[in-house]
């Protein structure tokens, strides 16, 4: 869990990068490399294409992306047929360095060697602090925070959301570093969507159904009906992953918050990404989901 | 966003992927963002080569619809196309048995887009259907298609569309176990909510065998009209015992508008649409003739009565010699006879030649026997006129 949320970390600074400048290679092809281990391969794609549009030819990228390509059609065709099939873990080459930009320019393309070690110096230390900040994450992460924002300041204006972002992932630290989950709920709203998340992916109906305020139930449906509902749907599949990423936090009053962020949703076959809000109101002393929805 | 795709690369997918598009085609109008026509939005992007289009639109289609197989398989194509490696349908997975079905699904999904229903048309068998029925639903077992006619203005109309899966075996129905579907005009006979997930939330049973059914000797059982498994968004064209299956979300939302012991179902192989003009033709000469059984039949004048009746009449143990003698003996008692006949309606019965069944509250009144029931004809068309080979009343389960 605590490592997920690192990574999440990493992505969200990552996605900061590639946001302010979108020909920093090693950004997107490291921040599609922990798509991947966040076990979303669509962002995974997406990523490495965009780095492709500005450099077709770094063959790395376009290895990663042939890897992704080829993992998520085994999974389309699994799907397809209903027969799984063991996925070994997907691992992308991390380095868009001058190794392969030399493969690169081997094939004739002399400029590309050129541009591609340009690229690889310049974002060297970002991506390195970033790359160990998995490990060692407090203080690199500190760093690159502001590296980043220095070098993009421009863009940074882009998103309230990226800002606001920042304090949600940092309000979460102490939770990792000790207390149980229940007394971090009661403090963080995203701790409540974050454990709301790890129940689902448990598939501990129980502890998923009292993440709710005791009087939620969706429209056109009872509480009891829907609770039924969802017990078949979490005790159907053999396993689920629910991934909450990139999570921002509004508190739009004492009792009241609102997070908003990626849902990556896994089970056998079947892989949903969507933008999800939810809003919390505090009950019985807990953070509670009151509304859940689709965002945007 | 466009990234330039290697062409070798790129055609390599497009052969494999387009056999299924038809060298003319336009997308015909239905509901924009259904499952179906985002995949035939997604195989129009790989025609139109653009793969990356193409994957785009795959990845909306498989979050709205994990479950939907055939969208799955097209989008394994796409990405493994991107790869270089695809060389044929369904890639690596060519062999598996049900590539086939899938493939067959792919080609009936896109034929309704390549040539959708004729508009200002309708089926040939539509004669008159049923003035009290919301619907009337009609399978086209070679299209795969079930399409949905209601009545607007005093006309029936088209309303919708829905793929459907048949029997493994196809149409034509004779026994038990054949895994055929019946061909004929099926009235749903009950609905049964609480199914095996396996059948969806809801079906329907048809009255198969129906009176015609029995007369022709075939048997069997459970033929219905239901949705696919839970977890399946659809099912290849031919894959049930004999039953009518649609997607779960279409059949929920045609589902409102059927009447068990009302709604009729006309399964046919293949659907002649025709003008409305040669409709009423169909229909006036089906009127009169029953008119003239009706009058002759008031006339009290037995052999009159009996020239209505084809010399293949059969009904229930009764044949032709059966129902003369009856009739002679019963006309003996009356001094007169009163026949009315009030809701009817008349359907062409595919899989035959020539063949309507009438089916209409009849009023009968006489000297000393009155009564009202529901009665049901097959009528043929032999040597220029037509003739009554079945009469009885309705069976419905």
């Amino acid at each position: 869990m605590a490592r997920e949320g690192r990574k999440t970390e990493a992505l969200a600074v990552l996605e900061r990068l590639t946001a302010a400048d979108s020909t920093n290679l090693s950004a997107w092809n490291d921040q599609a490399a922990l798509q991947v281990e966040l076990g979303d391969l669509d962002g995974a794609r997406n990523s490495l294409e965009h780095a492709l549009v500005v450099r077709p030819d770094v063959a790395v990228l376009s290895r990663n992306l042939e890897k992704i390509c080829a993992r998520q059609a085994r999974m389309a065709y699994d799907s397809a047929f209903g027969t799984p099939s063991r996925l070994e873990p997907l691992a992308l080459e991390l380095r868009t360095d001058p190794a392969s930009a030399r493969t690169a320019a081997k094939a004739g393309e002399d400029d590309s060697l050129r541009l591609a070690q340009e690229s690889a110096s310049r974002e060297a230390v970002e991506v390195s602090a970033l790359r160990d900040s998995l490990a060692d994450r407090d203080r690199k992460l500190a760093r690159l925070e502001s590296t980043q924002v220095g070098a993009a300041s421009s863009v940074v204006a882009t998103s309230t959301a990226a800002r606001s972002a920042a304090p949600a992932v940092r309000s979460s630290i102490p939770a990792r570093r000790g207390g149980s989950a229940a007394q971090a709920s009661r403090s963080d709203p995203i701790q409540a969507v974050v454990a709301w998340a790890k129940a689902w992916s448990d598939r501990d109906v129980d502890a998923y159904l009292a993440s709710y305020t005791p009087d939620y139930h969706p429209d056109g449906l009872s509480r009891r009906q829907w609770e039924e509902q969802r017990r078949v749907r979490i005790r159907t599949p053999d396993w689920i992953k629910v991934e909450v990423v990139s999570p921002v936090l509004k508190r739009s009053g004492p009792e009241r918050a609102e997070v908003v962020y990626r849902q990556v949703y896994q089970s056998r076959g079947v892989r949903l990404t969507s933008r999800k809000r939810i809003e919390l109101t505090i009950s019985q002393g807990e953070w509670k989901i009151q509304e859940e929805k689709e965002a945007r | 966003m466009r990234r330039p795709f290697k062409r070798a690369m790129f055609f390599t997918g497009l052969c494999c992927v387009s056999w299924v598009l038809a060298s003319d085609h336009h997308t015909g109008a239905t509901v924009p963002d259904s499952a179906e026509s985002l995949l035939v939005r997604t195989l129009d992007a790989i025609r139109a080569e653009r793969l990356d289009l193409a994957l785009a639109r795959s990845d909306t289609l498989v979050r709205r619809q994990p479950d939907f197989r055939l969208a799955q398989l097209v989008r394994g194509d796409i990405l493994l196309a991107q790869t270089g490696k695809l060389d044929r349908f369904a890639g690596p997975r060519s062999s598996d048995p049900r590539a086939g079905g899938l493939r067959d699904e792919a080609r009936a999904r896109l034929r309704r887009y390549a040539q959708g229903p004729p508009q200002d048309l309708i089926p040939r068998n539509l004669i008159l259907p049923p003035s009290d029925a919301h619907a009337v639903l009609v399978v086209d077992s070679r299209a795969s298609r079930l399409y949905v006619f209601r009545q607007m203005e005093g006309e029936w109309k088209l309303d919708g569309d829905h793929y459907v899966s048949i029997g493994r075996n196809g149409t034509d129905k004779q026994a038990e176990g054949d895994q055929r579907t019946p061909l004929g005009v099926y009235t749903l006979a009950s609905r049964i909510d609480h199914v095996d997930p396996y059948y969806g939330k809801v079906a329907f049973p048809l009255n198969y065998p129906n009176e015609w059914d029995v007369r022709e000797g075939r048997h069997g059982h459970g033929i219905w009209i239901h949705g696919t498994p839970l977890t399946t968004y659809s099912r290849p064209p031919r894959t049930s015992n004999g039953c009518v299956v649609l997607p779960n979300e279409d059949l929920e939302s045609i589902q409102p508008l059927f009447q068990t012991g009302t709604t009729e179902v006309v399964v046919s192989d293949s659907v002649d649409w025709v003008g409305r003009d040669a409709i009423d033709s169909v229909r006036q000469s089906v009127e009169s003739a029953l008119d003239s059984w009706k009058s002759d039949w008031a006339s009290n004048e037995v052999d009159r009565y009996l020239s209505h009746y084809s010399e293949d009449f059969r009904s229930g143990n009764q044949d032709l010699q059966d129902w003369e003698k009856e009739k002679r003996r019963v006309a003996q008692g009356k001094t007169w006879i009163k026949v009315g006949y009030t809701h009817l309606s008349i359907m062409l019965v595919p899989g035959e030649k020539d063949l309507v069944v009438v089916d209409f509250d009849q009023q009968y009144e006489s000297n000393n026997l009155s009564n009202q029931m529901r009665k049901r004809q097959y009528w043929r068309w032999e040597d220029g006129t037509w003739k009554i080979v079945f009469e009885g009343t309705p069976k419905l389960s």
